[in-house]
């Protein structure tokens, strides 16, 4: 299983991915906002194809390429468009919630959040069986 | 004795004395203070606002704290209808009625040491009344919404959506708030969920017209599916997040009677008293200690016993007194009343262990919610007649049976709701259980509209577990193939499940139910469904029966064995019975039955009175059928015959007896271990007249008569129009010619399939060329010998007459010689069939001591045909 994970705070992202890894999911990359994580799905260095993932967690707010604009580009895009979503947020809107909703997402992931509640997620995504 | 401990008793009871009486008025209040709704009167909730505040008064003078801190919840939610804060709308009548029984409960709960808590319900009466703004309330469900939508939800539906790792919610809408206010529409909030997840189910109307909803209506609900946490389905639909009730499906359905009923308690009743939102007719509880005493299970047994034995001596007695009556008429009356209230004791004993079925229809519905969920299956239990009261052990014993005849329906009858559209049926199946009582017997009849049993299938596996043999289904009827199920190893699941399948328990089911003195049958139409007939005793001590007669002994036929009686005149019977396939019948209600001699099945040895020599002679025929030549001296013998119609299973069938008494309520007693090997018998009885008598068993008496029900079925099959391919089978009787072509070469042929049979002179037939030909009735036949048609022996002309047959639905006129024609016979055995033997040839048999050949007539016409037509041809080429 190969995970993209994307959020614009390092500190964020690191526990995001120690967490992950306390789940059993150690092939993690890291992207640093919207763009970068763009760029790891799509762009082709020296004739070597991008590498794909399983699952893309990525945070809501986000300079410049939110993720909900990361998510859009993703559902638009040939290849890309199965790529299951987990969206990592603390505040929404109602229009946000109805929009990513509307995209396609697995599961939203509310900040802050645990190795429990991640857990909890990844079960509902389908990726985690529940263990109870 | 919960609170009330801290008073004199005396004081105390007469408080809650009050509070019964009390409680006694509050519920046809509440139940008219629904049937009215928003239109109820100011009189009416102040009726019950008094009995409500009485109630309270009263609990608090016996220290009845729960009771009285319940009161109080009720007292304003009641208040709140009474200024009309509150609509009298859902769920605010089941929340008060809840409170009412929970307020029973508590009551009830004095006389035992247990003390069921009033929390939930005093939690929903806050609920009803819980608003921030205390001006209107919105008569919020609270803890009783998940009851409630559990048994309005689709299990379904909601197990998929939490396999999609969807969370189920329920929210609570509030018309005045949520929509009125926002001048918000039903459509848009359903364009909302539709676009976060999907809308489970909803108790409002989605097209709903923004103007219908006025303050009055009571709450909306909806139960959305969707990956969102609460919050963010309170922000997307607009609603404070207090509204949003996680539901977990696991959990919610068909509640569990509330745990605080007080356990171990005997009262049916009261298990129902946690449910009071259940819709079922059976849940209110009716709690009136003042009238019920528990009693022990034991005393009443023996109380049962000893109403047995006193019907017993009063049917000794009675035998006396008819004796005694001529000369004093007064006896008659006495003994008469003695008679009434014996059956009255006897009937009031009886009742006393009675139980309504409906106590059984709980395990069901819980066992059909399970396996039709673990099935994927969607199956509605509909039960007529849960009100049939059946003796304890009776009731008892039907447990397992019926819990597996049930789970027999769900796992096997019941398709899934894809299989059940494609074949048109409504996606949910159903199964039904209808009670009704009759006589002393109880009916019960539980039937799906399934897939049904396929007999041949039944047939094929009851072959294949070498159970019976493969001749043996040969013969049976379809509804004697399925009632195969009940044989031991038999099961028609293609696949074994957890819970049904290998073919264990539909015998065990027999069992059991037979046990109970109750026969079981079993009819199913493939496609269609299944219905298994159950007949019980109400109870299983005293069972009314039939005296029967003969060789002057005395025999007892329970009534729930039988069907009808009725009787021939001297001599009828001789020329009513006659044989099919080696057994008597008797041609009865359009059909055959199949009838048996009681004496003769039992080896009794019989005296007729001989009308020409005058004296009594045994008996030495015991054949029942055919007339003998002149006149029958036996006609006289007797006062002709009654014949007892008795029901085995699906069959029917007569027995005679000779002499017919009365109907008795016998007391049975089940045989000794000595005598369990005579199958005619179910046990004895003591009569007042004649000492002990047997007890007749109509299913034992079928065995031990080898009754040929199968070959009986399908002879009235052929008669009433049936097909002449039957005949294939052999067993029933037809009708055969029989001739000798060649000296002791034997041949039949069936008579059905002659058109005509004549019988020539050798002379008659005339040679023109290598054809032959006859005259008849002034046309001309072709006549061909047998050796010419199928490969036998050639004829010897004897010069005495020859037989000429004409195959019936021939195409061509011509006729067979056949050589001597020597008789008919009925032959009801199977033929043998040899798979070399010749074209023309069906088969072999013995009649007689003959070895006779069996014409293919179907064979026969076809070479005629071919033989008419080349000789025709060679005629035209030689001309």
């Amino acid at each position: 299983m190969k995970f993209l994970v994307v959020d614009d705070k390092a500190s964020v992202r690191s526990t995001m991915v120690d967490i992950l890894a306390g789940l059993g999911f150690n092939d993690v990359t890291e992207a640093v906002d919207g763009s970068d994580a763009w760029f790891k799905l799509k762009a082709e260095f020296e004739g070597v194809k991008p590498e794909t993932f399983d699952l893309i967690i990525s945070d809501m707010e986000m300079p410049a390429m939110t993720g909900l604009d990361l998510l859009k580009a993703v559902r638009g895009d040939r290849n890309l468009k199965e790529t299951p979503f987990i969206m990592v947020t603390s505040i929404n809107t109602k229009e946000t919630i109805i929009a990513s909703m509307k995209l396609g997402i697995k599961a939203y992931i509310i900040k802050p959040f645990t190795k429990e509640s991640v857990a909890a997620k990844l079960v509902q995504a389908g990726f985690l069986k529940k263990t109870d | 004795m919960g609170n009330s401990q801290n008073l004199t008793p005396g004081f105390a009871r007469e408080f809650i004395a009050d509070i019964r009486d009390d409680l006694e008025v509050l519920e046809p209040d509440l139940l008219a203070m629904e049937a009215l709704g928003s239109n109820v009167g100011c009189d009416l909730v102040n009726n019950a606002f008094r009995a409500v505040h009485s109630i309270k008064g009263g609990a608090g003078f016996a220290g009845l704290t729960h009771l009285g801190d319940l009161a109080n919840s009720m007292e304003n939610v009641l208040t709140a209808l009474r200024e009309k804060k509150l609509s009298l709308v859902f769920p605010v009548p089941d929340v008060l009625l809840a409170g009412l029984d929970r307020m029973k409960t508590l009551v009830a709960a004095l006389d035992s040491d247990t003390q069921p808590s009033h929390e939930r319900e005093k939690l929903a009466l806050e609920a009803l009344i819980s608003s921030p703004d205390g001006t209107v309330y919105h008569g919020r469900c609270g803890p009783f919404l998940a009851d409630r939508l559990g048994r309005m939800l689709d299990p379904g539906v909601l197990k998929k959506a939490v396999s999609q790792g969807k969370l189920i919610y329920a929210v609570e809408f509030d018309p005045q708030q949520d929509f009125l206010e926002k001048n918000r529409r039903v459509r848009e909030l359903l364009t909302d969920i539709e676009s976060i997840g999907e809308l489970v189910f909803a108790d409002f109307d989605p097209t709903l017209a923004p103007g219908t909803l006025g303050p009055g209506q009571g709450p909306l609900t909806a139960v959305v599916a969707t990956i969102l946490d609460p919050d963010f389905l309170a922000q997307v639909l607009e609603v404070e997040s207090s509204r949003i009730i996680p539901l977990d499906p696991d959990a919610m359905e068909f509640p569990e009677p509330s745990p605080q009923v007080p356990p171990g308690s005997e009262h049916p009743e009261a298990s129902g008293a946690g449910m009071a939102m259940s819709p079922l007719p059976n849940g209110l509880p009716q709690e009136v200690p003042a009238t019920t005493i528990r009693v022990n299970v034991e005393l009443i047994s023996r109380l049962m016993n000893l109403a047995g034995e006193l019907v017993l001596t009063r049917n000794q007695f009675r035998s006396l007194v008819e004796r005694i009556a001529v000369q004093d008429a007064g006896v008659n009356q006495v003994m008469q009343s003695l008679n009434t209230v014996t059956s009255l004791i006897q009937e009031d004993i009886m009742r006393l262990r009675m139980q309504p079925f409906g106590n059984l229809v709980s395990r069901f519905r819980r066992i059909v919610r399970d396996l039709s969920n673990s099935l994927g299956k969607r199956v509605d239990l509909l039960v007529e007649g849960g009100e049939v009261e059946l003796d304890k052990r009776v009731l008892e014993g039907l447990a397992n049976p019926f819990t597996h005849l049930v789970r027999n329906f769900v796992d096997h009858g019941i398709e899934t709701p894809d299989s059940r559209k494609r074949a048109g049926k409504p996606t949910n199946g159903t199964i039904l259980i209808r009670v009704g009582q009759q006589g002393g017997q109880v009916h019960i009849s539980i039937q799906d509209d399934g897939r049904g049993i396929d007999p041949d299938t039944i047939g094929a596996v009851a072959v294949d577990k070498g159970l019976v043999t493969r001749e043996s289904v040969f013969s049976m009827t379809d509804k004697e193939k399925i009632n195969l199920v009940f044989k031991p190893g038999v099961s028609t699941a293609e696949t074994i499940t957890d819970l049904s399948g290998r073919g264990v328990g539909m015998d065990v089911v027999k069992t059991n139910i037979e046990n109970l003195k109750g026969r079981i049958e079993i009819e199913s139409t493939p496609g269609r469904g299944t219905r298994v007939q159950i007949t019980i005793p109400l109870t299983l001590a005293i069972v009314s029966a039939l005296i029967v007669g003969t060789g002057g002994l005395r025999f007892a036929i329970p009534h729930m064995q039988m069907q009808e009686v009725f009787h021939l005149k001297p001599g009828e019977l001789q020329t009513c019975v006659e044989r099919v396939g080696g057994f008597d019948v008797l041609g009865f209600r359009g059909g055959l039955l199949p009838v048996v001699r009681l004496r003769t099945l039992l080896g009794i040895e019989t005296l007729f009175f001989d009308s020409i020599t005058r004296e009594e002679r045994r008996e030495r025929r015991f054949s029942i059928s055919g007339p003998r030549r002149g006149q029958d001296r036996r006609k006289q013998a007797g006062g002709g015959i009654f014949v007892i119609v008795l029901k085995q299973g699906i069959n029917r069938f007569g027995l005679l007896v000779e002499e017919m008494f009365d109907t008795e309520e016998i007391v049975v007693t089940p045989l000794g271990p000595g005598l369990s090997t005579c199958v005619c018998f179910s046990g004895s009885t003591f009569n007042g007249d004649s000492g002990v008598i047997m007890i007749l068993d109509a299913p034992g008496m079928a065995d031990q008569a080898r009754l040929g029900f199968g070959a009986v079925a399908r002879e009235e099959k052929r008669r009433r129009g049936g097909k002449l391919g039957e005949e294939k089978q052999g067993l029933c009787p037809v009708n055969l010619m029989l001739f000798s072509f060649a000296p002791d070469d034997y041949f039949v042929v069936p008579l059905a399939s002659l058109a005509r049979l004549d019988v020539i002179r050798p002379t008659d037939i005339h040679t023109v060329g290598q054809q032959r030909f006859m005259d008849h009735k002034g046309t001309t036949t072709t006549l061909f010998f047998l050796d010419e048609i199928i490969p036998v022996a050639p004829c010897e002309p004897s010069g005495g007459p020859v037989g000429v047959i004409f195959p019936r639905g021939l195409g061509v006129s011509a006729g067979i010689v056949v050589g001597m024609v020597m008789d008919t016979v009925a032959f009801c055995e199977s033929m043998n069939t040899d798979p070399v033997s010749p074209d023309g040839i069906r088969g072999t048999a013995f009649i007689g001591n003959r070895r006779v050949r069996f014409l293919d007539m179907e064979h026969i016409s076809k070479r005629m045909e071919t033989l008419v037509e080349t000789a025709g041809s060679m005629i035209g080429e030689e001309e």
